[in-house]
C-alpha cells in the first residue's frame, strides 16, 4: 500500500511540477507570479480535445499543435498584459495576469459551456502488476512524457545559448542587456517554453482525469504558487522537487490519515512547515548571497 | 387654449389607461412559480436537467389547465448557499411569486427554506434530501426521500440483497452526502452490516487514488458510493484501475445521464437506488421520457423527473387554490394520488413522500430497473 500511495503521489506530483515550471521560469525573469498560466494550462486541455476528438488529428500531433498555439498565446500575453507594465509596481502585472486569466476562462465557458467535457483517448487502459503494486499504461506514459519534457528543458537551459541568456537575464537583466542580450526576445522565449509546458500539463491532466472544464486552471494555479514558493522562488530544480514532494505528501497524508481537511489545504500546510524550516524554499537562496 | 386641450386629452388618456388596465391584465396575469437550480458551476448538468423537467411540467400544466395560466421564473443559484439566499428573496419580493420550487441541492435548499417560511410562500424541494429542510415549517414540502431514509435503503440493499457484511463508504462532504452517510451509518448495524471504511471527499477533488488505495486495504465486500456524477465517475474509474471489484451501491446522485457518459465502461454494474424508473410502464412516465428526448436530444434522469413532479404538484395546487400562497399551501397538503413520475404522489403529515424506491443497475450505459424496495419493507 505504501509503494502504491507513493507511486500515485509521484504521478500527480510530476504533473504539478510541469504546471509550476513555467510559472517558476517566468517568476525568475520577470519577478511576477504569472496568474494567467492557469488559463494557458486549461486551453492546452481544450486544444487537445478540439484537435483530437473533434477534428480527428492523431493524439501526438494534437498535443504538438496545442503546445505550439499555447506558446504563441504565452508570447502574446506577455506583450499585451505584462510588457506595458514592466516598469510599474509589481502588483500591476499581477492584477493584469489575473484579468487575463478570468477573461480567457469566461471566453471558454461561453464557447464550450460550463460543463466538464469528457476526453477519452483511444489507448485502452491496461493494468500492469509488479508484485502487489498496480500501474497502468496511461500512468507510465504520463510519467515518461513529464520527465522527458523536464529533461529537455534542462538541456535547453544549460546547453544552449538561449538558455544561458535566460539564466543571465534572470540573474541580472540590466547587466545581461549591457552584454548584448536581447531582453525582450529572451522574455518571449521564456513565455513560449513555459506556456508550451503548461499546455502539455493541461493535456496530460485532461487525459489522466478524462475531462476538461473551464475552471480547471484555478486549482492548478493554487498548487503552482505553492510549488513556486516551496521550490525557492524561481529555482527550476527546486520546483521539480517541490512538485514531486507535494504530490507524494498529499497522497500519503490522505491515504493514511483521514484528515477532515480539504486536500488542497495540504499544499499550504506543507508550504508553511517548509518555510519555517527553510525560509527561502527548498533550493532558494537568500537575496544577495 | 389649444395647449390646455392637448394636456387635458393626454391626462384623460393616461387616466383611462390606468383605470382600465388592471381590470384587463388581472384576468390574464399568470400565477408565478419561482424556480431555482444550479444552471452553471460544478453542478450545471444537474441544474439544466432540473430546469428541463420543470419546463416540461409547465407545458403539461398548460394543457391540463388552459384557463389557469402559470409561469416559471427561473434563476441560477450556482449550487451556492449565498446565491440561493439572495435569489429566493428576489423571487419573493421583486418577482412576487406565489410559490417556489427548488430544483437545487440540499445546501441551497436548506438556506432557502427559512426565507420561504418567513414570507409564508409554499416551497417544494424536488430532490434535496437533507432532513432539516422540511422541518423548517409547514410551508416546506419535499418530493424525495430524506437523506437518512436513503442511507438506510443503501445499507439495506447492500446487506440484505447483495449479501455484503463489510461495507465501505465514500461520501461527498456536502449536506447531500453527509446526511445519507449518517443514515447508512445508523442503519448498518441493525441490518447486520459493518462499516469498515468511511471517508468523505470534496467536489473539487480529482485524484481519488489515495482514498481507494486505502479502501482496498480494508477489504470491504461492497462500496456505498454517496456522490454526485462528477466525482462519482472519477471514483468508479479509479476502482477499475486499482482492481477493486466489489459491488458499488449509490444513491440518486448517480442517477444522472452524465454519469455513464463521464465514467465510460467503469459505470457498468453500478446499482443506483433512486425514485425514477425508466422501465415504469405507466403512460405518464413513458410520455415524459419521449417528450424529453425529443425536445432536448438527451436522456432524462432523476433530477429532471423529480423537478417535473414538483412543478406538477405545485401546478395542481395552484389550479385549485389560485394565486394566494396560503391557499396554495393548504391545497398542496390536501392533494391525493397525483399521477407523478416517482409514483402516486401524496404528502405525508410531515410533508414528505412514501412511494416505492427503485433500484436501477447500469447496463450498457443505460439505467435498467432490477429491484424495488417498498416503504413498508424498509421500515418493518
Amino acid at each position: 500500500m505504501f509503494i502504491q500511495q507513493v507511486l500515485n503521489g509521484l504521478i500527480i506530483g510530476s504533473l504539478y511540477a510541469l504546471i509550476a515550471l513555467g510559472m517558476t521560469m517566468i517568476y525568475g525573469i520577470l519577478k511576477v507570479l504569472h496568474f494567467a498560466h492557469g488559463a494557458v494550462y486549461m486551453l492546452g486541455g481544450y486544444g487537445a480535445l478540439l484537435f483530437y476528438i473533434y477534428m480527428g488529428v492523431p493524439l501526438p500531433l494534437a498535443i504538438a499543435i496545442a503546445m505550439a498555439l499555447c506558446a504563441l498565446l504565452g508570447i502574446g500575453m506577455e506583450i499585451i498584459a505584462y510588457r506595458p507594465l514592466r516598469l510599474s509596481s509589481r502588483l500591476s502585472p499581477l492584477i493584469a495576469g489575473i484579468a487575463v486569466y478570468y477573461i480567457l476562462e469566461d471566453v471558454v465557458r461561453h464557447i464550450w459551456g460550463p460543463f466538464a467535457r469528457p476526453l477519452e483517448i483511444a489507448m485502452k487502459t491496461e493494468v500492469y502488476r509488479l508484485g502487489s503494486v498496480l500501474l497502468t499504461n496511461v500512468q507510465l506514459m504520463l510519467l515518461g512524457l513529464t520527465f522527458l519534457l523536464i529533461f529537455l528543458l534542462h538541456l535547453i537551459i544549460s546547453r544552449t545559448k538561449a538558455g544561458m541568456a535566460m539564466q543571465a537575464v534572470s540573474q541580472d537583466s540590466d547587466m545581461a542587456a549591457i552584454q548584448g542580450v536581447n531582453i525582450n526576445r529572451i522574455i518571449s522565449l521564456n513565455f513560449a517554453i513555459g506556456s508550451a509546458m503548461a499546455a502539455m500539463a493541461g493535456v496530460l491532466v485532461a487525459i489522466y482525469f478524462h475531462e476538461v472544464f473551464p475552471s480547471m486552471g484555478e486549482k492548478a494555479i493554487e498548487k503552482g504558487f505553492a510549488i513556486v514558493v516551496l521550490g525557492g522562488m524561481g529555482s527550476v530544480p527546486g520546483s521539480i522537487i517541490a512538485g514531486v514532494v507535494l504530490g507524494i505528501a498529499e497522497s500519503l497524508l490522505i491515504g493514511y490519515f483521514d484528515i477532515p481537511l480539504a486536500r488542497d489545504a495540504m499544499a499550504f500546510i506543507l508550504l508553511i512547515i517548509i518555510l519555517l524550516v527553510r525560509p527561502y524554499g527548498i533550493l532558494g537562496e537568500q537575496a544577495g548571497s | 387654449m389649444r395647449r390646455a386641450a392637448i394636456i387635458l386629452t393626454i391626462i384623460a388618456m393616461v387616466g383611462a389607461y390606468l383605470f382600465l388596465s388592471p381590470a384587463v391584465t388581472r384576468s390574464a396575469e399568470p400565477v408565478k412559480i419561482g424556480f431555482f437550480a444550479p444552471l452553471s458551476g460544478f453542478a450545471a448538468e444537474d441544474g439544466i436537467s432540473a430546469r428541463r423537467g420543470g419546463e416540461l411540467a409547465l407545458e403539461k400544466l398548460k394543457k391540463t389547465f388552459p384557463d389557469k395560466p402559470m409561469e416559471l421564473v427561473v434563476y441560477d443559484d450556482q449550487g451556492d448557499h449565498k446565491q440561493a439566499t439572495s435569489i429566493v428573496r428576489k423571487l419573493i419580493t421583486y418577482d412576487k411569486v406565489s410559490a417556489l420550487v427548488s430544483g437545487s441541492y440540499s445546501g441551497p435548499t436548506k438556506v432557502a427554506s427559512p426565507i420561504a417560511q418567513e414570507f409564508k410562500i409554499p416551497l417544494i424541494s424536488a430532490y434535496a434530501v437533507h432532513p432539516e429542510i422540511t422541518k423548517t415549517g409547514e410551508y416546506i414540502f419535499r418530493l424525495i426521500y430524506t437523506g437518512d431514509v436513503k442511507g438506510k435503503a443503501l445499507a439495506y440493499y447492500a446487506t440484505k440483497k447483495l449479501g455484503a457484511k463489510k461495507l465501505a463508504m465514500l461520501y461527498w462532504e456536502a449536506e447531500y452526502g453527509a446526511s445519507i452517510a449518517d443514515g447508512a451509518k445508523q442503519a448498518a448495524p441493525g441490518l447486520g452490516g459493518d462499516i469498515v471504511f468511511s471517508r468523505s471527499f470534496s467536489a473539487r477533488e480529482k485524484d481519488f487514488g489515495p482514498h481507494i488505495i486505502a479502501l482496498k486495504e480494508a477489504k470491504p465486500e461492497a462500496l456505498l458510493l454517496i456522490s454526485i456524477y462528477g466525482p462519482g465517475a472519477a471514483i468508479v474509474r479509479k476502482l477499475k484501475e486499482l482492481d477493486v471489484n466489489i459491488p458499488v451501491v449509490a444513491p440518486d446522485g448517480l442517477d444522472a445521464s452524465k454519469f455513464p457518459a463521464l465514467a465510460g465502461p467503469a459505470s457498468e454494474g453500478v446499482y443506483v437506488v433512486t425514485n425514477f424508473s425508466r422501465d415504469d410502464k405507466r403512460p405518464v412516465v413513458q410520455s415524459f421520457i419521449n417528450e424529453y428526448k425529443e425536445k432536448y436530444k438527451a436522456d432524462p434522469d432523476m433530477v429532471a423527473s423529480s423537478s417535473y413532479d414538483a412543478v406538477v404538484m405545485m401546478g395542481e395546487a395552484i389550479a385549485k387554490a389560485g394565486a394566494e400562497p396560503s391557499a396554495i399551501r393548504s391545497a398542496l397538503a390536501k392533494l391525493k394520488d397525483v399521477e407523478g413520475l416517482s409514483g402516486k404522489l401524496t404528502f405525508t403529515e410531515a410533508r414528505e413522500v412514501s412511494f416505492d424506491i427503485t433500484v436501477n443497475r447500469i447496463t450498457g450505459a443505460a439505467y435498467k430497473q432490477v429491484d424495488k424496495i417498498t416503504y413498508g419493507e424498509l421500515f418493518k
